[in-house]
C-alpha cells in the first residue's frame, strides 16, 4: 500500500478511538481539564452542528474533527472541538482555523468553544499551537491546548502502569506510523500490543474493544495478516485466555464501523421478528449506539429477553 | 436629533487619511498614502449581519497598502451610544471572524467610540477556557478624551479635529438648540482662520451642518449670520457659492434643454437644481426627497417644485407639489 494512502484510515481510526474514549481522552492529554468536567453528565456529541459550520471548508479535511458538549463541574456547558493532526504530507492550518470554527460556532450557536488539538507527527519540533496577528495593536488570536504524540511511549511496556486505555491507542498508532513501509515489523509490534493488553487489567469487551483500534491501524497485507492471526491464536489458546481469537468470526473482519454493523443488523433483526412493533420503535435508539461491546449485550439480552 | 452616522460616514469616505493620522498615528505611518485606499463596500455588506443592517452607525472597511508593499484591511467602526458592556465588542467580533472566514483576511480593527460615558471603553472581545482562548482586541479612541484639551483641537491642522469638536459641542448640546447655534456659528467662523480652501471649508461646513442638525428657523439664522461674515471678510466660500451654484444649475439646465430641444436635458439641469435647494434649504432632511423627485418624468412639474423650494417652510411642504392632497 502507498504510504499516502494509509493516511485517511489513520484519521479515521482515531476518530473511532476519540468517540470511543472521550472521557479517558480528556484525562490522558488533558488532565487539568477531565477534573473540570462532569463526567456524570456525559459526553454529547455534536456531529450536526460541527458538520453544519464544517461544510464550507472541505469535507476530507475534517475527518478527524469531533465536536462534544460537556458541562464544567461549576455547570457551565462548554463546548470542545478537537482536532486530530494526522501525519500526512500536506499539513491543515489548524490553528486558524480553529479562530474561524470558534467564529462561526459563536455566530451561530452563540457557544464558547475550547480547542484541542492531537499532533500525530513524528517531527518533535512541529508544535504549532497559536494564530495570533497583531497589526498595529489590534490582535486576532486562538490559543489552542496540543498535545503531541511524540512525547508519549510508543511501547505499551513503557505505560504498563497506565491503564487509561488511550495509552493503547497512542502505542498502536506510533507503532503503526514507524512500521508504514516495513510489514514484516508490523506484525511484530502487533504480537507486542496484544501481549501487552493481556497483561493489563481490563475486562474482556474492552480488550476487544481495543484490538478493533489496534486492528483498525496496523493493518496489513497477507501473507503478513493470516501470519498474523495465526500468531495471536496460539498466543492466546498458550495464555488460557481467548479474549480475541475466539470470536473469529466478528474480528476477521477489518474495521470497526463493520463490526458494529455487523452486531446493528442482527440486533435489528431479532426486534424485528420476534417483537415486531414495539421491537421496531427501539430500532432508533439502537442505532445511536456507538460501542460494539454494549451492542454484543444488547443482542444477548433480546436473544433472551421477553421484551 | 443630532445626525452622527451620516456625517462620520461622510468623513470617513472623504478624510480617511487625515482620520488616521488623527486617531491612530503609527499606523498613519505604516500606510503608503501615494497608494489608493480602496473601500471594500460590497465585502463590508456582505459580513454585516442582518440584525446590524439598517443600525445607526458608521463603518468602513478599507483595503490599505503598507509602507512594505503588504496589504492590510482595516475596519473603523464608529459608535455613537454606548450599550450594554459586552455588546459592541461582541459586534466587532463578528465582523473579524466573518472577515476573516470569509476573505481569509486578517483585520486591523478601529473603533471611535462617540459616545458621553466616560467609563464605557471596550476594547477586546474574546474568553480563555483551560489555557485555550480565542478572541480579538481592537483599537479605540474615546471622543470624549479629546474634549479635555479643546485649545489643542481648535489650533490643530487636521480637519478631524473640526469634526471632532463638533460632535463633542452636539454632544454638550443635545438637547439645547440654542447652544448648538452658538458652537456652530464659532465651529464655522473657525474654519476661515486655519487656512483651508474654499472647497475644505464647504465640506467641513456641511459635515457640521449635518452632524449639529438645528430646527429650521435657528438654521437660518447661522446662514444669515454665515453669509454677513463671508461679506465681512471677503471670503465667500460657502453662502455665495451654494446659491451661485444652485442658480447656476438651474440656468445650466435651462440653457442645455433649449439648446437641444430635450426634456432629459431640462429636467437634468432641473434636477441638479432642485437638489441643490433642497441641500441648502432643509439639508439631509430635505435631499431625502431627492428619490422620489427623480421619478418625476414632467418638466413643468420638476419646474413647479423647483419655484416651490424658495417659499416652502418644511420639505413636506414641497412634497405637496406632487403629492396632490
Amino acid at each position: 500500500m502507498p504510504r499516502s494512502s494509509r493516511y485517511p484510515t489513520f484519521a479515521s481510526v482515531w476518530k473511532e478511538a476519540l468517540v470511543a474514549y472521550l472521557h479517558p481522552f480528556m484525562g490522558f492529554f488533558f488532565p487539568d481539564v477531565q477534573r473540570d468536567i462532569a463526567p456524570a453528565r456525559g459526553y454529547e456529541r455534536l456531529d450536526g452542528e460541527l458538520q453544519e459550520i464544517t461544510a464550507e471548508s472541505g469535507p476530507a479535511r475534517r475527518v478527524a474533527d469531533t465536536l462534544v458538549r460537556v458541562w464544567r463541574t461549576n455547570g457551565d456547558e462548554v463546548w470542545l472541538l478537537i482536532h486530530f493532526e494526522v501525519d500526512g504530507p500536506q499539513e491543515t492550518d489548524f490553528t486558524s482555523q480553529m479562530f474561524a470554527d470558534a467564529g462561526r460556532l459563536f455566530g451561530r450557536y452563540r457557544q464558547k468553544v475550547a480547542g484541542f488539538a492531537v499532533l500525530g507527527d513524528e517531527r518533535p519540533f512541529w508544535r504549532p499551537d497559536r494564530f495570533a496577528y497583531e497589526p498595529w495593536g489590534t490582535k486576532f488570536e486562538a490559543q489552542l491546548r496540543t498535545a503531541h504524540l511524540v512525547d508519549y511511549p510508543a511501547e505499551l511496556s513503557a505505560l504498563a502502569a497506565d491503564l487509561n486505555p488511550l495509552a493503547v491507542v497512542v502505542c498502536a498508532y506510533r507503532q503503526a506510523l514507524r512500521t508504514v513501509d516495513d510489514d514484516e515489523a508490523r506484525r511484530r509490534a502487533k504480537l507486542r500490543l496484544v501481549k501487552g493488553l493481556h497483561a493489563r487489567e481490563m475486562w474482556e469487551g474492552e480488550i476487544r474493544q481495543l484490538y478493533c483500534l489496534i486492528d483498525g491501524m496496523m493493518g496489513l497485507p497477507q501473507p503478513q495478516a493470516d501470519l498474523a492471526w495465526q500468531e495471536l491464536c496460539d498466543f492466546e489458546r498458550e495464555n488460557g485466555r481467548q479474549y480475541i481469537s475466539d470470536a473469529e468470526g466478528v474480528f476477521r473482519v477489518a474495521g470497526w464501523a463493520e463490526v458494529r454493523d455487523n452486531y446493528l443488523r442482527q440486533v435489528e433483526a431479532v426486534l424485528r421478528f420476534k417483537f415486531r412493533e414495539p421491537g421496531l420503535a427501539l430500532v432508533p435508539e439502537v442505532r445511536r449506539i456507538e460501542d460494539v461491546d454494549l451492542l454484543r449485550k444488547v443482542l444477548a439480552t433480546s436473544n433472551w429477553g421477553s421484551a | 436629533m443630532a445626525d452622527f452616522d451620516s456625517a462620520w460616514k461622510e468623513t470617513l469616505d472623504t478624510l480617511f487619511e487625515p482620520f488616521m493620522a488623527f486617531f491612530f498615528s503609527d499606523a498613519h505611518r505604516e500606510i503608503n498614502w501615494t497608494q489608493p485606499h480602496d473601500p471594500l463596500e460590497q465585502e463590508l455588506q456582505e459580513i454585516t449581519p442582518a440584525s446590524e443592517q439598517g443600525r445607526r452607525v458608521a463603518d468602513k472597511l478599507f483595503k490599505v497598502r503598507r509602507t512594505d508593499g503588504q496589504v492590510e484591511w482595516v475596519l473603523v467602526h464608529i459608535e455613537f451610544q454606548s450599550q450594554p458592556e459586552a455588546e459592541f465588542a461582541r459586534r466587532m467580533y463578528v465582523y473579524n471572524y466573518r472577515l476573516f472566514d470569509r476573505y481569509n483576511q486578517k483585520v486591523a480593527s478601529f473603533a471611535i467610540l462617540g459616545d458621553d460615558r466616560p467609563e464605557w471603553r471596550p476594547d477586546r472581545f474574546g474568553y480563555e477556557l483551560w489555557g485555550t482562548e480565542v478572541g480579538i482586541r481592537f483599537r479605540t479612541a474615546k471622543l470624549l478624551d479629546y474634549g479635555r484639551d479643546e485649545a489643542a483641537l481648535e489650533s490643530s491642522a487636521n480637519p478631524i479635529a473640526v469634526v471632532v469638536l463638533a460632535h463633542l459641542k452636539t454632544l454638550q448640546n443635545a438637547h439645547n438648540d440654542e447652544g448648538r447655534r452658538v458652537a456652530q456659528v464659532r465651529l464655522v467662523k473657525g474654519l476661515y482662520e486655519r487656512g483651508y480652501s474654499a472647497e475644505q471649508v464647504r465640506q467641513l461646513y456641511w459635515l457640521m451642518e449635518r452632524m449639529m442638525t438645528l430646527p429650521k428657523p435657528l438654521a437660518e439664522l447661522v446662514w444669515n449670520e454665515i453669509h454677513e461674515f463671508e461679506k465681512e471678510k471677503g471670503m465667500p466660500f460657502i453662502t455665495t457659492a451654494e446659491r451661485v451654484g444652485m442658480e447656476k444649475g438651474l440656468a445650466e439646465g435651462l440653457a442645455k434643454g433649449r439648446e437641444e430641444g430635450r426634456e432629459e436635458g431640462l429636467e437634468k439641469g432641473l434636477l441638479a437644481g432642485i437638489e441643490l435647494g433642497l441641500k441648502l434649504r432643509f439639508a439631509a432632511e430635505g435631499l431625502a426627497l431627492m428619490p422620489e423627485i427623480r421619478q418625476i418624468q414632467d418638466a413643468d412639474l420638476l419646474g413647479q417644485v423647483m419655484a416651490s423650494i424658495e417659499q416652502a417652510g418644511t420639505p413636506d411642504a414641497v412634497r405637496q407639489v406632487w403629492v396632490k392632497p
